[in-house]
Protein backbone atom coordinates (compact mmCIF):
# COMPACT_ATOMS: atom_id res chain seq x y z
CA UNK A 1 0.00 0.00 0.00
CA UNK A 2 2.75 2.51 1.01
CA UNK A 3 5.02 1.97 -1.43
CA UNK A 4 2.05 2.13 -4.16
CA UNK A 5 1.40 5.68 -2.53
CA UNK A 6 4.72 6.46 -3.35
CA UNK A 7 4.87 6.30 -6.93
CA UNK A 8 2.49 8.57 -7.55
CA UNK A 9 3.46 12.08 -7.90
CA UNK A 10 0.60 13.83 -6.12
CA UNK A 11 0.62 11.62 -3.10
CA UNK A 12 4.38 12.00 -2.77
CA UNK A 13 4.28 15.44 -2.07
CA UNK A 14 5.16 17.23 1.10
CA UNK A 15 1.78 17.10 3.88
CA UNK A 16 1.83 20.57 3.96
CA UNK A 17 1.81 21.21 0.16
CA UNK A 18 -1.23 19.45 -0.20
CA UNK A 19 -2.58 20.96 2.73
CA UNK A 20 -1.73 24.12 0.83
CA UNK A 21 -3.82 22.50 -2.08
CA UNK A 22 -6.88 21.70 0.13
CA UNK A 23 -7.25 25.07 0.97
CA UNK A 24 -6.89 26.79 -2.32
CA UNK A 25 -9.54 24.70 -3.59
CA UNK A 26 -11.80 25.28 -0.13
CA UNK A 27 -11.09 29.38 -1.11
CA UNK A 28 -12.13 28.66 -4.29
CA UNK A 29 -15.65 27.38 -3.28
CA UNK A 30 -16.25 30.61 -0.77
CA UNK A 31 -14.77 32.63 -2.62
CA UNK A 32 -17.39 32.13 -5.94
CA UNK A 33 -20.36 31.37 -4.65
CA UNK A 34 -22.00 31.14 -8.40
CA UNK A 35 -23.46 27.61 -8.04
CA UNK A 36 -21.52 26.35 -11.88
CA UNK A 37 -18.34 28.10 -9.92
CA UNK A 38 -18.99 25.18 -7.13
CA UNK A 39 -20.13 22.52 -9.22
CA UNK A 40 -16.83 22.76 -10.82
CA UNK A 41 -14.56 23.53 -8.01
CA UNK A 42 -16.37 19.54 -7.19
CA UNK A 43 -15.11 18.41 -10.03
CA UNK A 44 -11.64 19.51 -9.48
CA UNK A 45 -11.93 17.30 -6.34
CA UNK A 46 -12.96 14.45 -8.35
CA UNK A 47 -10.11 14.86 -10.79
CA UNK A 48 -7.96 15.42 -7.92
CA UNK A 49 -9.05 12.19 -6.13
CA UNK A 50 -9.02 10.33 -9.22
CA UNK A 51 -5.43 11.43 -10.26
CA UNK A 52 -3.79 10.44 -6.59
CA UNK A 53 -4.98 7.16 -7.03
CA UNK A 54 -7.78 6.76 -4.46
CA UNK A 55 -11.27 7.54 -6.16
CA UNK A 56 -12.88 4.81 -4.48
CA UNK A 57 -11.74 5.45 -1.14
CA UNK A 58 -12.58 9.13 -0.77
CA UNK A 59 -15.99 8.41 -2.61
CA UNK A 60 -17.03 6.20 -0.51
CA UNK A 61 -16.33 8.14 2.78
CA UNK A 62 -17.74 10.92 1.13
CA UNK A 63 -20.83 9.30 0.19
CA UNK A 64 -21.09 7.99 4.05
CA UNK A 65 -20.55 11.76 5.65
CA UNK A 66 -21.67 14.65 3.29
CA UNK A 67 -23.72 12.76 0.85
CA UNK A 68 -26.24 12.01 3.36
CA UNK A 69 -26.14 15.45 4.94
CA UNK A 70 -26.21 16.80 1.40
CA UNK A 71 -29.47 14.83 0.87
CA UNK A 72 -30.91 15.72 4.36
CA UNK A 73 -30.38 19.58 3.62
CA UNK A 74 -31.75 19.22 -0.22
CA UNK A 75 -34.93 17.39 1.05
CA UNK A 76 -35.50 19.71 3.71
CA UNK A 77 -34.68 22.84 2.56
CA UNK A 78 -36.46 22.38 -0.39
CA UNK A 79 -39.91 21.73 0.95
CA UNK A 80 -39.63 23.86 4.08
CA UNK A 81 -37.69 27.32 3.00
CA UNK A 82 -40.30 30.01 2.88
CA UNK A 83 -40.28 31.02 -1.06
CA UNK A 84 -43.30 31.90 -3.44
CA UNK A 85 -42.36 29.75 -6.72
CA UNK A 86 -43.76 26.53 -6.22
CA UNK A 87 -42.17 23.80 -8.56
CA UNK A 88 -44.03 20.68 -7.43
CA UNK A 89 -46.32 19.46 -4.86
CA UNK A 90 -46.41 16.07 -2.64
CA UNK A 91 -49.14 15.63 -0.44
CA UNK A 92 -49.20 18.52 1.54
CA UNK A 93 -45.69 19.70 1.30
CA UNK A 94 -44.93 22.19 -1.42
CA UNK A 95 -41.07 22.53 -2.82
CA UNK A 96 -39.89 25.67 -3.71
CA UNK A 97 -37.22 26.94 -5.74
CA UNK A 98 -36.02 29.43 -3.21
CA UNK A 99 -35.46 26.58 -1.21
CA UNK A 100 -33.76 24.05 -3.98
CA UNK A 101 -31.25 26.83 -4.82
CA UNK A 102 -30.77 27.89 -1.37
CA UNK A 103 -29.89 24.07 -0.29
CA UNK A 104 -27.88 23.57 -3.74
CA UNK A 105 -25.83 26.03 -3.21
CA UNK A 106 -24.89 25.42 0.66
CA UNK A 107 -25.15 21.49 -0.47
CA UNK A 108 -22.56 22.11 -2.90
CA UNK A 109 -20.07 24.54 -0.92
CA UNK A 110 -20.30 21.99 2.12
CA UNK A 111 -19.10 19.09 -0.56
CA UNK A 112 -16.33 20.97 -2.04
CA UNK A 113 -14.88 22.25 1.23
CA UNK A 114 -15.65 19.16 3.12
CA UNK A 115 -14.38 16.79 -0.08
CA UNK A 116 -11.49 18.78 -0.18
CA UNK A 117 -10.62 17.39 3.38
CA UNK A 118 -11.42 14.11 2.54
CA UNK A 119 -8.81 13.98 -0.47
CA UNK A 120 -6.59 15.10 1.97
CA UNK A 121 -6.97 13.28 4.71
CA UNK A 122 -7.31 10.25 2.43
CA UNK A 123 -3.76 10.72 0.92
CA UNK A 124 -2.28 12.21 3.58
CA UNK A 125 -0.07 9.24 6.74
CA UNK A 126 -1.08 10.64 9.94
CA UNK A 127 2.95 9.95 10.40
CA UNK A 128 4.57 12.42 8.15
CA UNK A 129 1.58 15.08 8.71
CA UNK A 130 2.23 15.15 12.38
CA UNK A 131 6.21 15.06 11.27
CA UNK A 132 5.86 18.18 8.78
CA UNK A 133 3.57 19.92 11.92
CA UNK A 134 6.58 19.25 13.94
CA UNK A 135 9.04 20.06 11.69
CA UNK A 136 6.94 23.54 10.69
CA UNK A 137 7.15 25.11 14.87
CA UNK A 138 4.78 22.80 16.65
CA UNK A 139 5.94 21.70 20.11
CA UNK A 140 7.02 17.97 21.37
CA UNK A 141 3.70 17.65 23.62
CA UNK A 142 0.94 18.71 20.72
CA UNK A 143 2.86 16.10 18.60
CA UNK A 144 2.82 13.71 21.02
CA UNK A 145 -0.53 14.22 21.79
CA UNK A 146 -1.92 14.04 18.31
CA UNK A 147 -0.09 11.32 17.68
CA UNK A 148 -1.05 9.51 20.65
CA UNK A 149 -4.22 10.12 20.38
CA UNK A 150 -4.51 8.28 16.63
CA UNK A 151 -3.10 5.21 18.53
CA UNK A 152 -4.98 5.16 21.23
CA UNK A 153 -8.64 5.74 19.67
CA UNK A 154 -8.83 2.03 17.88
CA UNK A 155 -6.98 0.29 21.43
CA UNK A 156 -9.45 2.07 23.80
CA UNK A 157 -12.48 1.24 21.47
CA UNK A 158 -11.14 -2.15 21.73
CA UNK A 159 -10.70 -2.57 25.04
CA UNK A 160 -14.71 -1.00 25.70
CA UNK A 161 -15.47 -3.91 23.61
CA UNK A 162 -13.44 -6.34 25.92
CA UNK A 163 -15.06 -4.75 29.03
CA UNK A 164 -18.67 -4.86 27.90
CA UNK A 165 -18.22 -8.21 27.13
CA UNK A 166 -16.70 -8.85 30.90
CA UNK A 167 -19.49 -7.50 31.86
CA UNK A 168 -22.41 -8.99 30.07
CA UNK A 169 -20.48 -12.33 31.28
CA UNK A 170 -21.01 -11.41 34.96
CA UNK A 171 -24.93 -10.57 34.12
CA UNK A 172 -24.63 -6.92 32.38
CA UNK A 173 -28.36 -6.34 30.40
CA UNK A 174 -26.86 -4.46 27.58
CA UNK A 175 -30.13 -5.02 25.34
CA UNK A 176 -34.25 -3.89 26.56
CA UNK A 177 -35.64 -0.71 26.89
CA UNK A 178 -33.79 2.76 26.81
CA UNK A 179 -33.16 2.48 30.93
CA UNK A 180 -31.91 -0.92 30.86
CA UNK A 181 -29.42 -0.05 28.05
CA UNK A 182 -28.94 3.47 29.89
CA UNK A 183 -27.62 1.78 32.55
CA UNK A 184 -25.01 -0.39 31.13
CA UNK A 185 -23.50 2.64 30.51
CA UNK A 186 -21.26 3.38 33.44
CA UNK A 187 -20.54 -0.14 34.60
CA UNK A 188 -18.44 -0.26 31.32
CA UNK A 189 -17.17 3.26 30.92
CA UNK A 190 -15.68 3.37 34.39
CA UNK A 191 -13.50 0.62 34.25
CA UNK A 192 -12.44 1.71 31.04
CA UNK A 193 -11.37 5.24 32.24
CA UNK A 194 -9.86 4.16 35.48
CA UNK A 195 -7.50 1.60 33.30
CA UNK A 196 -6.59 4.26 30.67
CA UNK A 197 -5.76 6.13 34.01
CA UNK A 198 -3.75 3.80 35.44
CA UNK A 199 -1.64 3.36 32.06
CA UNK A 200 -1.14 6.96 31.88
CA UNK A 201 1.37 6.90 34.98
CA UNK A 202 2.94 4.23 33.49
CA UNK A 203 3.48 5.69 30.29
CA UNK A 204 4.51 9.13 32.31
CA UNK A 205 7.20 6.83 33.74
CA UNK A 206 7.85 5.27 30.18
CA UNK A 207 8.76 8.73 28.40
CA UNK A 208 10.46 10.38 31.37
CA UNK A 209 13.04 7.46 31.11
CA UNK A 210 13.41 8.39 27.42
CA UNK A 211 13.59 12.07 28.62
CA UNK A 212 10.92 13.17 26.71
CA UNK A 213 11.13 16.38 29.10
CA UNK A 214 14.78 17.28 28.35
CA UNK A 215 15.31 20.30 26.83
CA UNK A 216 17.25 20.29 23.98
CA UNK A 217 17.27 19.42 20.29
CA UNK A 218 15.75 16.49 19.38
CA UNK A 219 16.63 14.17 16.33
CA UNK A 220 13.63 12.32 13.99
CA UNK A 221 13.67 8.39 13.61
CA UNK A 222 11.44 9.09 10.45
CA UNK A 223 11.76 12.22 8.37
CA UNK A 224 10.27 13.44 5.47
CA UNK A 225 11.45 16.85 3.71
CA UNK A 226 9.72 19.01 1.12
CA UNK A 227 11.26 18.29 -2.22
CA UNK A 228 12.01 20.23 -5.88
CA UNK A 229 8.23 19.55 -7.36
CA UNK A 230 6.64 21.04 -3.61
CA UNK A 231 8.86 24.07 -4.37
CA UNK A 232 6.94 24.26 -7.74
CA UNK A 233 3.46 23.67 -6.51
CA UNK A 234 3.88 25.99 -3.61
CA UNK A 235 4.47 28.59 -6.56
CA UNK A 236 1.87 27.69 -8.85
CA UNK A 237 -0.61 27.29 -6.25
CA UNK A 238 0.06 30.83 -4.90
CA UNK A 239 -0.05 32.39 -8.12
CA UNK A 240 -3.48 30.82 -8.53
CA UNK A 241 -4.92 32.34 -5.04
CA UNK A 242 -3.64 35.17 -6.33
CA UNK A 243 -5.50 35.45 -9.40
CA UNK A 244 -8.52 33.80 -7.64
CA UNK A 245 -8.92 36.89 -5.13
CA UNK A 246 -8.19 39.18 -7.77
CA UNK A 247 -11.01 37.92 -10.21
CA UNK A 248 -12.81 38.22 -7.05
CA UNK A 249 -12.04 41.83 -5.79
CA UNK A 250 -13.05 42.14 -9.71
CA UNK A 251 -16.14 40.89 -9.60
CA UNK A 252 -17.02 43.10 -6.70
CA UNK A 253 -16.00 46.04 -8.03
CA UNK A 254 -18.16 45.44 -10.99
CA UNK B 1 9.94 26.20 31.84
CA UNK B 2 10.05 24.85 35.04
CA UNK B 3 6.52 24.11 35.00
CA UNK B 4 6.99 22.02 31.61
CA UNK B 5 9.44 19.86 33.29
CA UNK B 6 7.14 19.18 36.39
CA UNK B 7 5.51 15.69 36.40
CA UNK B 8 1.99 17.26 36.98
CA UNK B 9 2.06 18.95 33.42
CA UNK B 10 3.66 15.81 31.45
CA UNK B 11 0.51 13.98 32.91
CA UNK B 12 -1.94 16.71 31.90
CA UNK B 13 -0.20 15.84 28.57
CA UNK B 14 -0.79 12.17 28.80
CA UNK B 15 -4.41 12.28 30.09
CA UNK B 16 -5.56 14.52 26.50
CA UNK B 17 -4.76 11.51 24.53
CA UNK B 18 -7.13 9.16 26.42
CA UNK B 19 -9.47 11.86 27.20
CA UNK B 20 -9.86 12.50 23.43
CA UNK B 21 -10.31 8.36 23.16
CA UNK B 22 -13.06 8.30 25.85
CA UNK B 23 -14.71 11.05 23.81
CA UNK B 24 -14.68 8.77 20.65
CA UNK B 25 -15.58 5.54 22.42
CA UNK B 26 -18.22 7.32 24.77
CA UNK B 27 -19.64 8.22 21.28
CA UNK B 28 -19.38 4.93 20.14
CA UNK B 29 -20.85 3.48 23.15
CA UNK B 30 -24.19 5.61 22.42
CA UNK B 31 -24.83 3.68 18.98
CA UNK B 32 -23.76 0.63 20.28
CA UNK B 33 -26.20 0.72 22.96
CA UNK B 34 -28.45 2.70 20.83
CA UNK B 35 -29.42 5.20 23.30
CA UNK B 36 -30.73 8.24 21.66
CA UNK B 37 -28.78 10.79 23.71
CA UNK B 38 -24.82 12.34 22.68
CA UNK B 39 -22.53 11.15 25.05
CA UNK B 40 -19.14 12.01 23.13
CA UNK B 41 -18.45 14.88 25.31
CA UNK B 42 -17.38 12.84 28.66
CA UNK B 43 -13.58 13.20 27.74
CA UNK B 44 -13.53 16.84 27.98
CA UNK B 45 -15.67 17.26 30.95
CA UNK B 46 -13.00 14.74 33.18
CA UNK B 47 -9.97 16.43 32.02
CA UNK B 48 -11.64 20.22 32.70
CA UNK B 49 -12.67 19.11 36.08
CA UNK B 50 -8.92 17.33 36.77
CA UNK B 51 -6.67 19.89 35.04
CA UNK B 52 -8.25 23.21 34.10
CA UNK B 53 -9.08 24.78 31.52
CA UNK B 54 -6.20 24.63 28.64
CA UNK B 55 -5.99 21.19 28.50
CA UNK B 56 -9.86 21.10 27.96
CA UNK B 57 -10.28 23.56 25.54
CA UNK B 58 -7.05 21.62 23.53
CA UNK B 59 -9.08 17.92 24.35
CA UNK B 60 -12.28 19.50 23.20
CA UNK B 61 -11.22 20.85 19.88
CA UNK B 62 -8.88 18.10 18.75
CA UNK B 63 -11.54 15.77 19.73
CA UNK B 64 -13.67 17.50 16.71
CA UNK B 65 -10.75 18.21 14.44
CA UNK B 66 -9.99 14.40 14.44
CA UNK B 67 -13.42 13.24 14.27
CA UNK B 68 -13.25 15.94 11.38
CA UNK B 69 -10.38 14.11 9.39
CA UNK B 70 -13.29 11.19 8.91
CA UNK B 71 -16.46 13.89 8.67
CA UNK B 72 -16.17 16.95 7.92
CA UNK B 73 -18.93 18.14 9.32
CA UNK B 74 -18.10 17.89 12.72
CA UNK B 75 -14.97 21.01 12.04
CA UNK B 76 -17.32 23.81 11.85
CA UNK B 77 -18.85 22.25 15.88
CA UNK B 78 -14.63 23.37 16.79
CA UNK B 79 -16.61 26.41 18.13
CA UNK B 80 -19.22 24.57 20.59
CA UNK B 81 -16.62 22.57 21.92
CA UNK B 82 -14.19 25.32 22.21
CA UNK B 83 -16.84 27.34 24.42
CA UNK B 84 -17.38 23.68 26.23
CA UNK B 85 -14.01 22.98 27.52
CA UNK B 86 -13.67 26.44 28.67
CA UNK B 87 -16.69 26.71 30.62
CA UNK B 88 -15.99 23.29 32.54
CA UNK B 89 -12.52 25.02 32.62
CA UNK B 90 -13.81 27.75 34.35
CA UNK B 91 -16.32 25.78 36.29
CA UNK B 92 -13.72 23.13 37.76
CA UNK B 93 -11.44 26.21 38.99
CA UNK B 94 -14.32 27.11 40.87
CA UNK B 95 -15.36 24.11 42.26
CA UNK B 96 -18.45 23.45 40.51
CA UNK B 97 -17.59 19.82 40.35
CA UNK B 98 -16.72 18.23 43.41
CA UNK B 99 -20.68 17.47 44.94
CA UNK B 100 -23.55 16.30 42.90
CA UNK B 101 -25.72 19.09 43.16
CA UNK B 102 -22.54 21.50 42.13
CA UNK B 103 -22.32 19.14 39.35
CA UNK B 104 -26.03 19.68 38.25
CA UNK B 105 -25.73 23.24 38.21
CA UNK B 106 -22.46 23.06 35.98
CA UNK B 107 -23.97 20.53 33.75
CA UNK B 108 -27.09 22.69 33.08
CA UNK B 109 -24.67 25.53 32.41
CA UNK B 110 -22.48 23.63 29.93
CA UNK B 111 -25.78 22.93 28.14
CA UNK B 112 -26.64 26.65 27.74
CA UNK B 113 -23.39 27.03 26.27
CA UNK B 114 -23.58 24.47 24.12
CA UNK B 115 -27.29 25.16 22.99
CA UNK B 116 -26.52 28.36 22.19
CA UNK B 117 -23.19 27.48 19.83
CA UNK B 118 -24.50 24.79 18.41
CA UNK B 119 -27.34 26.56 17.09
CA UNK B 120 -25.19 29.39 15.53
CA UNK B 121 -23.03 26.93 14.13
CA UNK B 122 -25.53 25.03 12.84
CA UNK B 123 -27.65 27.88 11.50
CA UNK B 124 -24.91 29.81 10.13
CA UNK B 125 -22.67 27.25 8.76
CA UNK B 126 -24.97 24.74 7.90
CA UNK B 127 -28.53 26.69 7.41
CA UNK B 128 -30.27 25.26 10.02
CA UNK B 129 -29.94 21.25 9.12
CA UNK B 130 -27.22 19.31 9.96
CA UNK B 131 -27.54 15.26 10.18
CA UNK B 132 -28.93 13.24 12.43
CA UNK B 133 -32.23 12.59 14.09
CA UNK B 134 -33.00 15.88 15.27
CA UNK B 135 -33.01 17.38 11.71
CA UNK B 136 -36.66 15.78 11.38
CA UNK B 137 -37.91 17.20 14.36
CA UNK B 138 -36.07 20.84 13.31
CA UNK B 139 -37.88 20.17 9.79
CA UNK B 140 -41.34 19.51 11.40
CA UNK B 141 -41.46 22.83 13.69
CA UNK B 142 -40.46 24.61 10.65
CA UNK B 143 -43.03 23.15 8.84
CA UNK B 144 -45.17 24.27 11.34
CA UNK B 145 -44.46 27.89 10.48
CA UNK B 146 -41.54 28.52 13.49
CA UNK B 147 -38.77 30.54 12.59
CA UNK B 148 -34.82 28.92 11.73
CA UNK B 149 -33.79 29.98 14.71
CA UNK B 150 -36.19 29.01 17.22
CA UNK B 151 -36.58 26.08 15.59
CA UNK B 152 -33.05 24.76 16.11
CA UNK B 153 -32.84 26.57 19.35
CA UNK B 154 -35.68 24.66 20.81
CA UNK B 155 -34.83 21.01 19.75
CA UNK B 156 -30.83 21.63 21.09
CA UNK B 157 -31.99 22.72 24.00
CA UNK B 158 -33.78 19.78 24.77
CA UNK B 159 -31.32 17.18 23.61
CA UNK B 160 -28.54 19.28 24.88
CA UNK B 161 -30.31 19.44 28.24
CA UNK B 162 -30.71 15.98 28.77
CA UNK B 163 -26.95 14.72 26.82
CA UNK B 164 -24.44 17.27 28.83
CA UNK B 165 -26.63 16.73 32.67
CA UNK B 166 -25.84 13.04 31.72
CA UNK B 167 -22.20 13.32 30.53
CA UNK B 168 -21.43 15.76 34.01
CA UNK B 169 -23.18 13.34 36.50
CA UNK B 170 -20.85 10.19 34.26
CA UNK B 171 -17.99 12.98 34.95
CA UNK B 172 -18.56 13.21 38.63
CA UNK B 173 -18.82 9.61 39.20
CA UNK B 174 -15.90 8.75 36.84
CA UNK B 175 -13.72 11.02 39.40
CA UNK B 176 -15.06 9.73 42.21
CA UNK B 177 -14.44 6.27 41.75
CA UNK B 178 -10.55 7.76 40.51
CA UNK B 179 -7.84 7.21 43.58
CA UNK B 180 -6.89 9.56 45.94
CA UNK B 181 -3.31 8.76 44.78
CA UNK B 182 -4.14 8.90 40.69
CA UNK B 183 -6.04 12.38 41.62
CA UNK B 184 -3.25 13.89 43.22
CA UNK B 185 -1.13 14.10 39.69
CA UNK B 186 -3.61 16.37 38.03
CA UNK B 187 -3.63 19.69 38.93
CA UNK B 188 -7.47 19.88 40.39
CA UNK B 189 -6.96 16.31 41.67
CA UNK B 190 -7.27 17.83 45.44
CA UNK B 191 -10.64 19.20 44.90
CA UNK B 192 -12.44 15.91 45.05
CA UNK B 193 -10.16 14.41 47.76
CA UNK B 194 -12.61 14.34 50.59
CA UNK B 195 -11.04 14.34 54.15
CA UNK B 196 -11.48 11.28 55.93
CA UNK B 197 -12.61 11.64 59.65
CA UNK B 198 -11.45 9.55 62.61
Amino acid sequence: MNTEKKENPICALYPLTKLYLAAVLIAAAVLFPALPARIACFACIHVLAWASGCYRAVVKRWAGTLGILFLIILVVQTLFYPGEQVLFQIWIFQAKREGLMLALKLGILLLDVGGSLIWFFAITSEKALVTALHKAGMSTDMTYILLSTLQMVPVLKQKSAVIMNAQKARGLETEGNVLVRARAFLPVLVPLVLSSLQGTEERALALEARGFSVEGKKTHLFDIRPGKADRVAAVLLTVLLLCMIAGRVELWMA
Amino acid sequence: MKRRNSAGSLMVTLLIPVAIAINMVGGQMTSVLSLPIALDMIGVLLVGALAGTVPAVITAVLTNLLNGMLDPSWIPYVICSFFIGLTIGLLAKCNMMNRIWKAAISGVLIALVATVTSTFVTVFFFGGISGGGSAMIIAGLLATGQQLVQSVFSVYIVTELVGKLISTFVAYFIIKAISDRTLLKFPYGSKYIVRKTG
